[in-house]
């Protein structure tokens, strides 16, 4: 077939320009890989071959959904009549519904919805004469509730100005009707009155920075309208209602974000990005297995594209690379305050003091030191940078112990009912519970996602009997105490719906076993702190002041000789990873004999004053 | 199953050379994408990640995904027994217990089998947290390893310093101490691919133990350049791409401060 033999030679046509453009990064100069043409669709050939492929895939294989008509292989009429203009007027409501509810909710949980909704309001004038919390009843389920609202006001102007009916072309959709963006102008437009409106959603961008290789960040706003006009250079102008259809069902089942279905791609032969994937390999093969030279045309140097950044590794390269990932917020920043409250009883090991975190959000469930949020002062405008952006650390210099003591002071007196400041008063007297000790250990940086939080830590040592309640309250115990004056950050919504409902969070008393051991969950920050106490009882054994207690004294003695080397990284007969490597202390004496024994494979630093690391302690763990 | 053909066993040999010191035994974990290794040494100290992407590969079948427990030692013993021009066919049914190797030679008049021994091994997954290196810097792999070699001999341990002029690692015990300095965009041998160069956000200096650095330069035959990248008081990566179709890189955790 004539027909075939020319989409075969345009593929190879797309695999040659392929490898110029791969070569271009991998040897010569990355920074000028392909010229702006690269994105754009060739020729009327092209066009026309690539919209009959997709639209005759979409007759076989569109997804059937209540708000479309089918067609095609799946057509329940043969009728080919233009729909009357009631009949259109109908569509464009019922488009409008369905694509409003489709904002960002997947089309299962919408069907439903959308059901009920057109059972209750079957045409624009019964949902502009119905009652707004009747509109919100039936939407409840869906969120953003600020689409159903917009809807139901939407409809009533509809109603008013229109006469009921939308406006058929995109622009004045957009521009009359509030509520209804170019997206949803674009799917009114073409589906409900087959007008050659382009759209473009998430779906769209997906397949067409892959079919055109386009590596700029899709909310850029270049990036944004080469899409637009993309889309509208593809559009088929017969059918541009299922032609648009047929984009977002290709990226919807086929051309998918992370596994997606190149061998039933039916459009696979104009894609560049598949293109590219065959190009890396035949690169790949020709490296790695000596197989001959692979031919390449030389680029044309006139007109380079300005959007794409660099592909900086030939091993980045591929179908998923498309569409780029746009850019990532940085981290939020905070700070904590951590109080690390031991407990010295009569006749038994000390305890510590851990607070179950929130049933959801951040840390959920895991038992971890009290620890408070300390408000930061404003970044200063006068171009030094706010009290994170210097180094970790040395933000710390701008907070005085003694001024976050204060905040862990307060949090122990809501909550334990124990005041700190006034037990270590030398002058008290007969007081239940005593501080023994309490002293600053520094400071530590624990890095989650998207939050950077610097742990400012303190150990209390106290004694005698206490009454702890069995929980605390989630709201008082999360929320930012006040350290320095200054505007409070704004947190995001979602932190803050966490935050907000009063939840109990119980507390325990653990020993330091069962708080290293598999018996608790804890998380990441709880074992920097502990770290640091760790630690400062090395540096400090013989100068600090021993606690009235033999039996404590006897298991310090024990931790100051075998953290040593404990903390060290030999134990090569030891099986369990090194992050459980803190464990109760007669199990470690045991494990100190055999470091030693087998001193030989030993990578401690003789000459240095440097100890090894392990590097499990930097790892996460995966199930 | 798992069938998979290179039409060089010396490439199995130079991974395997790169890693078997550090680990002894590790899971190989096959999917349609290609083979993965990760493991820690001994004395969980280091980490290393291996992958071979499939199209590296003269041809490549794996049905499902699933893990070969393998001795490395053993492993590289039998491959010692195949030609570096052989061709090498490795094979294993998802259930079964060995690992099959077979050897070609060039002209297929020598065709060897053996039957590798799998074994269970126990090996937790550990995630490897991605980060934004303060400081990426590429030279020429052959330069590292001589780096290694000659530092070795003052000190167990290297410092390793960053800054916009160039990269510096010094190292200083009781003979004396020495240092070495690349500057950007130097190569010892005139070659632009293995020429220095540097990628900074921030200057970084991190001290590393030698012992190890030595040893992620057996990987020095795979490829021509090797990539260090760091950030303070995280591990260093250190890693070298195997021509394009994978990679072998090594973790390895930082010398830090002991107070006491």
């Amino acid at each position: 077939m004539p027909r075939h033999v020319q989409t075969q030679s345009q593929n190879d046509v797309l695999v040659q320009e392929a490898i110029t453009t791969l070569r271009q990064t991998i040897q010569d100069d990355r920074h000028v890989s392909h010229s702006s043409t690269y994105h754009l669709f060739k020729d009327p050939v092209e066009i026309n071959s690539l919209r009959k492929a997709l639209l005759d895939w979409y007759d076989g294989h569109q997804r059937e959904m209540p708000w479309r008509t089918p067609c095609g292989s799946k057509a329940q009429t043969s009728s080919v009549l233009p729909p009357s203009e009631k009949e259109a007027a109908q569509r464009a409501y019922e488009v409008w519904v369905s694509e409003v509810m489709l904002q960002q909710t997947q089309v299962a949980t919408v069907i439903p919805y959308y059901k009920r909704w057109l059972q209750n309001w079957p045409t624009i004038h019964d949902l502009a004469k119905a009652h707004p919390e009747d509109v919100n009843k039936v939407w409840s389920g869906l969120g953003y509730y600020s689409r159903a609202r917009r809807l139901h006001e939407g409809s009533q102007l509809v109603v008013r100005k229109f006469e009921g009916i939308l406006p058929r072309d995109a622009k004045s959709l957009e521009k009359e009707v509030p509520g209804i963006g170019p997206y949803t102008a674009g799917a009114i437009a073409s589906i409900a009155y087959n007008l050659p409106a382009p759209l473009v959603d998430g779906n769209v961008v997906r397949v067409l920075s892959r079919l055109r290789a386009v590596a700029g960040d899709p909310k850029g706003k270049d990036v944004i309208s080469l899409h637009w006009s993309l889309a509208k250079d593809i559009l088929d102008p017969d059918r541009p209602g299922h032609f648009n259809q047929a984009l977002m069902d290709l990226g919807a089942t086929v051309c998918t974000p992370q596994t997606p279905d190149c061998v039933a791609c039916p459009i696979k032969e104009f894609c560049r990005a598949n293109a590219e994937q065959r190009a890396q390999i035949l690169l790949a093969k020709q490296k790695f297995l000596g197989t001959g030279n692979v031919d390449s045309p030389a680029m044309s140097t006139l007109d380079l594209c300005k959007l794409c950044p660099p592909l900086m590794d030939i091993e980045e390269s591929g179908v998923k690379r498309y569409p780029a990932k746009a850019k990532k917020k940085p981290p939020r920043e905070e700070v904590r305050a951590v109080c690390i409250l031991e407990h010295v009883g009569a006749h038994k090991e000390s305890k510590f003091l851990l607070v179950q975190g929130p049933k959801e959000g951040l840390l959920a469930n895991l038992w971890d030191f009290p620890n408070i949020e300390l408000q930061l002062p404003e970044p200063s405008t006068d171009g030094t940078g706010g009290a994170l952006q210097s180094k970790s650390g040395s933000v710390i210099e701008n907070i005085q112990y003694g001024t976050w003591k204060t905040a862990i002071d307060e949090w122990m007196g809501t909550h334990l009912n124990i005041s700190l400041s006034s037990l270590q008063d030398e002058n008290r007297t007969r007081a239940e519970v005593t501080v023994i000790d309490r002293m600053d250990l520094g400071s530590t940086l624990h890095l989650f996602s998207h939050i950077k939080r610097v742990m400012v830590v303190e150990h209390v040592i106290i004694t005698g009997e206490i009454q702890l309640p069995s929980n605390v309250t989630a709201k008082t115990s999360t929320s930012p105490e006040t350290l320095i004056k200054g505007k409070s950050k704004p947190r995001n919504a979602k932190e803050k719906t966490a935050d907000t409902g009063v939840e109990t969070r119980p507390l325990r008393w653990f020993t330091e076993a069962e708080m290293m051991g598999d018996s608790a969950a804890v998380p990441a920050t709880l074992k920097k702190a502990f770290a640091l106490l760790v630690k400062a009882r090395n540096a400090t054994m013989k100068t600090r002041k021993a606690p009235g207690n033999a039996q404590r004294k006897k298991r310090k003695a024990v931790d100051e000789d075998v953290e040593d080397d404990a903390g060290d990284v030999i134990q090569p007969e030891q099986s369990t990873p090194l992050a459980k490597r803190t464990q109760s202390s007669s199990s470690r004496t045991t494990k100190v004999v055999r470091a030693k024994q087998s001193r030989k494979g030993d990578v401690r630093d003789a000459g240095s004053q440097l100890k090894q690391s392990g590097i499990a302690a930097y790892l996460t763990r995966q199930p | 199953m798992l069938e998979a053909r290179l039409s060089q066993a010396a490439i199995l040999k130079k991974l395997l050379d790169a890693i078997k010191d550090l680990v002894t035994e590790a899971n190989f974990d096959c999917n349609d994408s290609g083979i993965a290794l990760q493991a820690m040494d001994n004395s969980h100290v280091a980490l290393v990640a291996l992958l071979l992407r499939s199209q590296g590969f003269e041809h490549f079948r794996c049905d499902r995904n699933h893990s070969l427990g393998i001795s490395l030692a053993s492993l590289s013993k039998v491959l010692r027994s195949a030609g570096n021009d052989d061709t090498l066919t490795i094979k294993s049914e998802e259930d079964g217990d060995t690992l099959q190797l077979v050897f070609e030679s060039p002209n297929v008049d020598r065709v060897s089998e053996y039957d590798l021994k799998l074994m269970d091994i126990d090996s937790e997954h550990l995630g490897i947290p991605e980060t934004a290196y303060d400081a990426v810097v590429k030279l020429s792999s052959a330069e590292f390893q001589r780096i290694c070699r000659d530092l070795i001999i003052l000190s167990e341990s290297v410092t390793i310093e960053v800054d916009k002029e160039g990269v510096k690692f010094q190292a200083a015990g009781e003979i004396g101490s020495g240092s070495i300095k690349l500057k950007q965009g130097t190569s010892v041998d005139d070659d632009e691919a293995t020429a220095t160069s540097i990628e900074l956000n921030q200057a970084v200096a991190l001290t590393f133990s030698l012992k190890y650095l030595s040893n992620f330069t057996k990987a020095t035959p795979l490829s021509d350049t090797v990539i260090l990248s760091m950030s303070n008081e995280i591990p260093l990566l250190v890693e070298y791409k195997v021509s394009d179709v994978g990679y072998i890189r090594y973790y390895l955790a930082p010398k830090i401060g002991d107070d006491s």
